[in-house]
């Protein structure tokens, strides 16, 4: 049916109303059975028999979820009897529960391990293999991978995780936990929610309402702008060059860094747009996952900018328990007392960051420049935090402010300069291509591509590149206007219905005449729905 | 643009809240200030109004980014395909419609040559049934051939519901199709009406000039087997055929010899859907309407597309077949006059090709 995407119009023309209709047509108390109906279809029609590995996934959890609500309720049925065994029957219950968790989490990111990884595993471990003369045959996974595992993966282990902190109540509903983990507009690119923020309102069944269907039309509208104006149109640039960067002078790749920077950003961003947007015709608010990232003044407030939902998942459920674990506790209190308060908590700090940012590049994908660009990003915040107490004293020694408006500009530039190289080393076909394309873009850097028109010759025309700025400064005014607390989807639907439907109209307009798709164009397959 | 901005943890609910409860009834209560159903046809009454003025707005929009005619230079995109529409009108005896496996077999100006019926080939690279539709429905606002022979070689596309819907938004606003041209629009594009004043030589004719024989001659097999044909597409010929009859025109099902595309089972699906629609099927691989194409000289691409020779045996071979349709030889007709002209510029530009195939075998080159 060409489902492969939220910007297929089999997706948004044939998919979407229809569900939305038969939704609004039936009964409140039925209409989980059409979300969830409507999710188990789009799971099917894009990766078929592989469903069976969701419906793994969402037995497990369910089960593992009772099971330790019962281990719960048994352990307070205790302690209410024998107080004073509250610390050890805790202790007791504790080791249990751990041991369930470990069940529930373990199956997922095994299914998880198996389906993604095996083949770069294998490959890694044949390699090792054969450095002691050991020859090995890595193992190849036929099997592929389902739609969204690696989404659907994490948002079934944080409901362990929940159930097991009391932050969740565990469900007695398979069919709400099936719904939660589903849900089809979040199914293939996120975000990655938790239960306690959308199980309710999907099986609430909110009727449509009409702020909420003209917002959700607003946001799809928006999603399929950025998507089709820029992030498609990108391709014509960022494809050929990364494919053959050494025919290209550093001028060229920097520029193809920064263009790959934008359409990651407008094809994620406007695939999250759109779920968000089907999500509000339903009632049901999905979690953001962007906020303007490009406003960011360190690499660490980029990530709380950008695919929010895995930074806040790897904050959750990696960074604070491995930061909170006993070892770690008193490994700070040794390195505190060796030296000193200022960088001693900074050791375990680079520890706890290691595993996150080791874990967010080998979520990413399979392959060395994912890793590689986890820990790129290890290494500038981990300096950050070695540098940032000799800025804040430099500031107090020169009388700068740091919040004056040409400080933060600097900021604001230096973390781009951040982001583009880190997106290079994420884009480039291996780690090996990534490098050569940095030290190329070092080395020969030159403007002589933009001046003598080569630039023009790789597949962008000048068209192409008024459009790219057009939309750069509309992305830019919308980023201000909101980053100052107006929430543009919401003001306007305050606005009479000649204003709304007018927005909606140069929405759609725009995208339908200047979007990139048909004849000349190299449309782009979703990113991250790869990963 | 975002909804909430800041806030990553929306509808936090309390441990333990409502949402585990096995209990279907819904805490949640929407506003309701009227009945459902009156709610649900006042927001259907708004979308229906919405789209409506998102249609004509379209429409308009769709005129402007149309090339104004029916040239390379203009932007227009299957030149050869709407060439059709340059022909005086009622001047057509016979539409060859389909894929570029009829493009490339059927030259209208052999069989003119043979014959003295005016036929034209409308077909694209790659086109499906869902085209044909619109193709037949702008053709027969100006031309009332006799006969109409669909390939059948697309029955057996993989259409399906969402090519549908894509093909039928391309058509019905052609500026989605067309929307490319919005960064070299000029002034005529929004004052001039659309034209097709450009009259191929070739009469939709893709002549081509390569060999490279056919590994497979004996490609009709016989076989009980029987090649599924959709849904989709058994819905789409229905359309055409009612549409052909409305018209007053004959529908036949027409299969041009072809290693790659045709074999017994399909014969076997096309002939069997065919009986089923009532209407005629001929088979220019097997049987009587066989023409002697010879697959070691006669193909341009191991036996997918004829190329020159392939087409002037199987163009003869239907000059033959178009006798059964009572057809008028209008040759020293002076309505008519303007083919014999082209057919001395056909034998010109074919002359060059015999003498240059391969410089005329590339695709959009010299569409005659």
């Amino acid at each position: 049916m060409g489902l492969n995407s939220y910007f297929s119009i089999a997706y948004l023309a044939i998919f979407l109303p229809v569900v939305i209709v038969a939704y609004a047509l039936i009964p409140r108390r039925f209409r989980w059975v059409v979300l969830l109906a409507a999710s188990y279809v789009f799971f099917w029609l894009i990766s078929g028999k592989l469903i069976v590995f969701i419906l793994i996934s969402t037995l497990t959890i369910y089960g593992v979820g009772i099971k330790l609500d019962k281990l719960l309720a048994q352990r307070d049925e205790l302690i209410a009897a024998d107080k004073s065994r509250r610390k050890e029957l805790k202790a007791q219950y504790a080791r249990t529960m751990r041991i369930w968790v470990a069940v529930g989490v373990g199956i997922n990111i095994a299914l998880l391990a198996m389906l993604k990884y095996l083949t770069f595993f294998s490959t890694v471990g044949a390699s090792l293999l054969s450095l002691f003369g050991v020859q090995v045959d890595p193992i190849v996974s036929t099997i592929g991978a389902p739609i969204g595992i690696s989404f659907y993966s994490l948002m079934a282990a944080s409901y362990v995780f929940d159930v097991y902190r009391g932050t969740a109540k565990a469900d007695r509903n398979i069919a709400r936990l099936a719904l939660f983990l589903s849900f089809f507009p979040q199914i293939m690119e996120g975000p990655i929610c938790r239960y306690t923020q959308t199980a309710e309102s999907l099986w609430a069944g909110r009727d449509i309402e009409k702020d909420n269907l003209y917002r959700g039309a607003v946001r799809i509208m928006w999603g399929l702008a950025k998507k089709l104006i820029v992030a498609d149109r990108l391709n014509l640039l960022v494809k050929p060059v990364f494919a053959d960067y050494a025919s290209y002078d550093g001028g060229i790749i920097a520029l193809a860094a920064i263009a790959y920077t934008l359409q990651l950003y407008c094809d994620f961003s406007g695939a999250m747009d759109v779920a968000l947007g089907t999500a509000r015709i339903f009632g049901v608010e999905l979690p953001e996952n962007f906020n303007h990232p490009f406003f960011s003044r360190t690499a660490s407030e980029f990530w709380k900018r950008w695919h929010i939902t895995l930074g806040t998942w790897l904050r959750d459920y990696i960074f604070y328990p491995i930061s909170l674990s006993k070892p770690l506790k008193n490994l700070t209190k040794a390195a505190r007392k060796t030296i000193g308060n200022r960088y001693g908590p900074l050791v375990a700090g680079a520890i706890t960051l290691f595993c996150v940012w080791f874990a967010n590049g080998l979520w990413h994908g399979a392959g060395s420049q994912y890793i590689f660009f986890g820990l790129y990003y290890f290494v500038i915040i981990l300096l950050g935090g070695f540098i940032e107490p000799l800025a804040q004293t430099l500031s107090e020694k020169l009388h700068y402010s740091r919040e004056s408006r040409w400080y933060k500009g600097l900021q604001i530039f230096r973390t781009l300069i951040v982001i583009f190289v880190g997106e290079l080393f994420f884009r480039a076909e291996g780690l090996d291509a990534g490098l050569a394309m940095f030290g190329q873009m070092v080395a020969g850097f030159t403007f002589e591509s933009f001046t003598n028109g080569a630039v023009l010759a790789i597949g962008m025309s000048v068209g192409d590149f008024v459009a790219i700025a057009g939309a750069v400064v509309i992305l830019l005014v919308v980023g201000i206007i909101e980053e100052r607390g107006t929430v543009i989807s919401a003001w306007l639907c305050e606005k009479n219905l000649a204003v709304r439907w007018v927005v909606l109209l140069v929405l759609i307009f725009s995208m339908l005449i200047i979007g990139s798709y048909g004849f000349g164009a190299a449309p782009l397959e979703p990113i991250y729905a790869q990963f | 643009m975002t909804d909430t901005p800041q806030d990553i943890s929306l509808n936090e609910a309390e441990p333990g809240a409502s949402v585990a409860s096995d209990d279907a009834s819904v805490p949640y209560e929407a506003p309701v200030k009227q009945s459902r159903g009156k709610a649900f046809l006042k927001y259907a009454g708004l979308c229906v109004a919405f789209c409506a003025i998102l249609c004509v707005l379209l429409a308009g929009v769709s005129h402007v980014l149309h090339p104004k005619n029916n040239t390379e230079e203009a932007g227009m995109m299957d030149v050869r395909t709407y060439s059709v529409l340059a022909e005086p009108e009622d001047t057509i005896d016979a539409l060859f419609v389909g894929n570029s496996v009829v493009a490339t077999a059927i030259s209208p100006m052999d069989i003119w040559e043979a014959s003295g019926f005016t036929s034209y080939v409308c077909a694209a690279n790659g086109e499906k049934l869902t085209f044909v539709h619109y193709l037949l429905a702008q053709t027969f606002e100006k031309q009332h051939p006799q006969v109409v022979f669909i390939e059948g070689d697309m029955l057996f596309d993989p259409s399906d519901f969402a090519h549908l819907a894509r093909e039928i938004l391309r058509q019905t606003f052609p500026g989605i199709l067309y929307h490319h041209r919005w960064s070299s629009l000029t002034l005529d594009d929004f004052t001039k009406p659309i034209e097709y004043s450009n009259s191929l030589v070739n009469k939709g004719y893709n002549a081509k000039g390569r060999t490279e024989p056919a590994p497979n001659p004996d490609y009709m097999a016989p076989t009980d087997e029987v090649a599924q044909i959709s849904k989709v597409n058994r819905f789409l010929l229905e359309d055409i055929k009612n549409m052909c009859d409305q018209q007053g025109v004959k529908l036949v099902i027409l299969a041009v010899p072809s290693t790659v595309n045709w074999n017994m089972a399909r014969h076997n699906g096309a002939e069997q859907l065919a009986e089923e629609f009532g209407i005629d099927f001929i088979d220019m691989n097997n049987g009587e309407n066989k023409p002697p194409v010879d697959w070691s000289t006669d193909t341009r691409d191991k036996g997918n597309h004829l190329n020159w020779r392939g087409a002037l045996k199987t163009s003869q071979r239907m000059a033959k077949h178009l006798t059964r349709y009572s057809l008028v030889d209008h040759r020293g007709d002076e309505k008519w006059a303007s083919w014999d002209e082209a057919l001395v510029k056909y034998h010109d530009y074919m002359d060059r090709l015999k003498a240059h195939p391969e410089a005329y075998d590339a695709e959009g080159a010299h569409v005659g």
